[in-house]
């Protein structure tokens, strides 16, 4: 949920499912890396709370990726068309 | 460390030792079907209360009886729910994270109303029967049905909004992931 007061609620989409299997952790572990309950691993996953600054940078420091590599306002297209992608362009 | 921080971070360790227990009870009662049934269940409890305190002769001894008998099925309801609800709704904050913290705030806040809206309607009630020789003992008992209500309202609430457990959720931290996600695009919010 956004912690916006009013105006047009504005989605923050991020890769952290993804980032998470790619280092093949459970829910369970990322969420004690960052001291959060792994049912708050799961809603941010679903989109059903957005992180605070805080938490956000937690989750970003265990992957050692900037913050706009794991949140952002725009949909992330998928890893895998991406890498293929650019094995096309090269 | 001081004694008082040092019997202060055992509580804490306690508190969520006792929350982790808990989350594993009822594995099977963690449904949002289950979850919702038990609270329809719970709701007419603390109505009744109130309702038998409006109604019921208090000059008459076996009332009390009544009024306990429906208060000792209330508890249980409430205990089930706070298990089912991992007892995030009454948890101290220092147990919580920032999406529990945010959920509890906005359930205290539903509490807190209805808690100030009973408290007004009895006002009213006391104003509009002050002649009535036993307002003071219906009050009282009244008093205790709408604290009760209010105090179990966010746990309930959660109760109803909680969604399936998820079983990824409850998977031990300990060990290493045994299943690994293949969504490759990011989630959208």
């Amino acid at each position: 949920m956004s912690p916006i007061r009013r105006g047009e609620d504005q989605p923050i989409h991020n890769r952290l499912r993804v980032l998470r299997a790619e280092h093949g952790m459970s829910r369970g572990q990322l969420a004690q890396a960052v001291e959060v309950n792994p049912q708050t691993i799961g809603a941010l996953e679903r989109g059903d709370h957005y992180p605070s600054l805080d938490l956000a940078f937690r989750l970003c420091e265990v992957f050692g990726l900037p913050v706009e590599a794991v949140f952002n306002r725009e949909p992330f297209a998928p890893l895998s068309n991406q890498i293929y992608h650019q094995g096309e362009q090269s | 460390m001081s004694r008082m921080h040092q019997a202060w971070a055992e509580a804490l360790q306690r508190g969520e030792q006792r929350r982790h227990r808990m989350a594993q009870r009822l594995p099977s009662w963690r449904t949002r079907p289950r979850r919702r049934a038990l609270v329809a269940l719970w709701l007419p409890v603390p109505l009744a209360l109130i309702v038998l305190t409006l109604t019921l002769d208090w000059d008459n001894p076996v009332t009390s009886l009544v009024y306990l008998a429906v208060l000792a099925v209330w508890y249980p309801f409430w205990l089930v729910l706070r298990v089912l609800t991992t007892a995030s709704a009454e948890a101290i904050v220092a147990l919580l994270d920032e999406r529990e913290v945010e959920v509890r705030n906005r359930l205290s806040f539903v509490s807190l109303s209805v808690l100030s809206t009973a408290n007004l309607l009895i006002v009213f009630y006391l104003i509009f029967n002050h002649d009535d020789p036993l307002i003071a003992i219906r009050t009282a008992y009244l008093l205790i049905a709408c604290i009760l209500l209010a105090a179990s309202v966010p746990t309930a609430l959660l109760a109803w909004r909680m969604p399936d457990d998820d079983p990824e959720d409850l998977e031990n931290p300990d060990r290493p992931a045994d299943r690994a996600g293949n969504d490759e695009g990011g989630i959208s919010a």
